[in-house]
């Protein structure tokens, strides 16, 4: 689906020395900081293209995370008692909503939920990426389809954490707050049964099964833009056009399927006001795209309006309204009822399940040995207070543009991710 | 209903955890 995801920035950060000087009592220690060093940067080099290899980026993932290990969690204890280096480390993270002010906060958590983020943003990319090949394999749609539920699994691996941040609320908008992270959580769940409402209908499942999804895949939308309504308009309109335009799109869908499966019934009349109710979200959906390009925000602009997925619904909804016309004027002479069919909400098929992500286990690096060679008592006071403005303004990661192809596809759905 | 037919997805039951589903989460076989 070419330019069919709208995605935004990911968070900028400033190199981490890991430079904790006397703290290192020896080799030990020193390795642990020196390799942390070098495989942050080599992973966020790596997510600076969408097109990275996915099992590398999810390995050099896996693998930083679990030497960050021993600054969440104490080596000596088992379970989750906190490491006596949580606090030393002081590292800097911008935000994908508010990306000139990087924020700085001594904690170790910050560190590795941020690192979860911006994989969780990465997935979002790659996700759309490989949906936006001229062809897409059926192995394909499903890597999309897992990509986006395993960043909702982070998104709420994130969500779980984000209490133990101190301070964040200072910055209005932060990817901290628990409204933006809900909002992310509820994209990537979206998306991904976007996917599986292309494939219902590549795949001829019933009208009624591809009305319920789209009904709930609208629900979802409409929550992130309920979301995200608080927040500063400037930053935040584009991404709530985005959610708008889902939302009433993939009710011109719920309302198309649920007219022909009323026809389906014989129930022409209220066959006849779903699918002027279809027309007439549809309508809304294409106002909306018009408004979504000129608005303002972060974020890499989708062209919906010009995908055949979406501009297939049209003709679909006018041939079962000109149908069940025909019909209801020949056979049924059913009254056309001024209140609109209700749309089932209760989908037992497709609907997508963040897929649980679970902390890596340490890494070999930390042993006792290891552990015992980090000194605190010759840190620097550490640094317990809440979250600061960074002094300095972070350099926006420069994402590398990948190709997105321009082609209709040639199938029934009209989506090329199936 | 309610009768098993024996083949993997087809809408033979109204529990809706008892029909094979593919990785998109949709049944095996499409249910007209």
């Amino acid at each position: 689906m070419s330019h069919w995801f709208h995605r935004n920035p990911l968070k900028a950060t400033e190199f981490a020395k890991f430079d904790l000087k006397h703290v290192l009592k020896n080799e030990h220690s020193s390795k642990i900081c020196g390799e942390l060093r070098l495989r942050r940067d080599k992973f966020l080099k790596h997510l600076e293209s969408a097109s990275s290899d996915l099992e590398q980026v999810e390995t050099e993932f896996n693998q930083y995370l679990s030497l960050l290990y021993g600054f969440l969690f104490d080596i000596t204890a088992d379970g989750d008692k906190e490491s006596k280096l949580r606090y030393l480390l002081r590292p800097t993270w911008g935000n994908s909503m508010i990306e000139k002010d990087g924020i700085v906060l001594s904690d170790s958590w910050f560190e590795a939920l941020n690192m979860c983020y911006n994989m969780a943003l990465w997935y979002m990319k790659h996700g759309a990426w490989v949906s936006a090949k001229d062809e897409v394999k059926d192995s394909e749609a499903k890597t999309a389809h897992c990509c986006l539920k395993k960043a909702a699994g982070l998104f709420e691996f994130i969500k779980e954490k984000t209490d133990l941040l101190c301070g964040l609320d200072d910055f209005p908008g932060n990817d901290f707050n628990m409204n933006v992270i809900k909002s992310y959580l509820n994209q990537s769940v979206a998306e991904a049964q976007e996917i599986a409402i292309a494939r219902a209908i590549e795949l001829q499942h019933s009208p009624s099964l591809i009305s319920k999804l789209a009904t709930e895949t609208a629900r979802i939308y409409h929550e992130i833009d309920t979301l995200l309504e608080k927040f500063n308009p400037s930053t935040f309109e584009k991404w709530r056009c985005y959610a708008q335009l889902k939302n009433k799109f993939y009710l011109s869908y719920a309302y198309c399927y649920r007219g022909e499966a009323l026809l389906a019934e014989d129930k022409c009349g209220e066959a006849v006001r779903s699918c002027k109710e279809g027309i007439k979200c549809y309508k809304e959906a294409e106002e909306i795209c018009v408004k979504y390009a000129k608005s303002s925000g972060p974020g890499f602009i989708a062209k919906p309006e010009k995908h055949l997925f979406f501009r297939r619904i049209q003709p679909l909804l006018e041939r079962h309204l000109e149908k069940a016309e025909r019909e209801n004027g020949f056979i049924y002479h059913q009254i056309i009822p001024d209140a609109l069919p209700s749309l089932e909400e209760n989908a037992s098929f497709g609907l997508a399940k963040p897929e649980a992500f679970v902390y890596p286990k340490k890494s070999d690096a930390w042993t006792l040995t290891a552990y015992d060679a980090f000194d605190i008592s010759k840190a620097d006071t550490p640094d317990f207070s809440k979250a600061k403005k960074s002094k300095k303004s972070l350099p926006t990661v420069k994402e590398e543009k990948v190709y997105q192809t321009d082609r209709d596809p040639k199938n029934v759905s009209g989506c090329s991710v199936m | 209903p309610g009768v098993p037919t024996g083949i993997p997805g087809q809408r033979d039951t109204n529990n809706a955890s008892e029909i094979a589903v593919d990785e998109f989460g949709l049944p095996r076989v499409p249910a007209q």
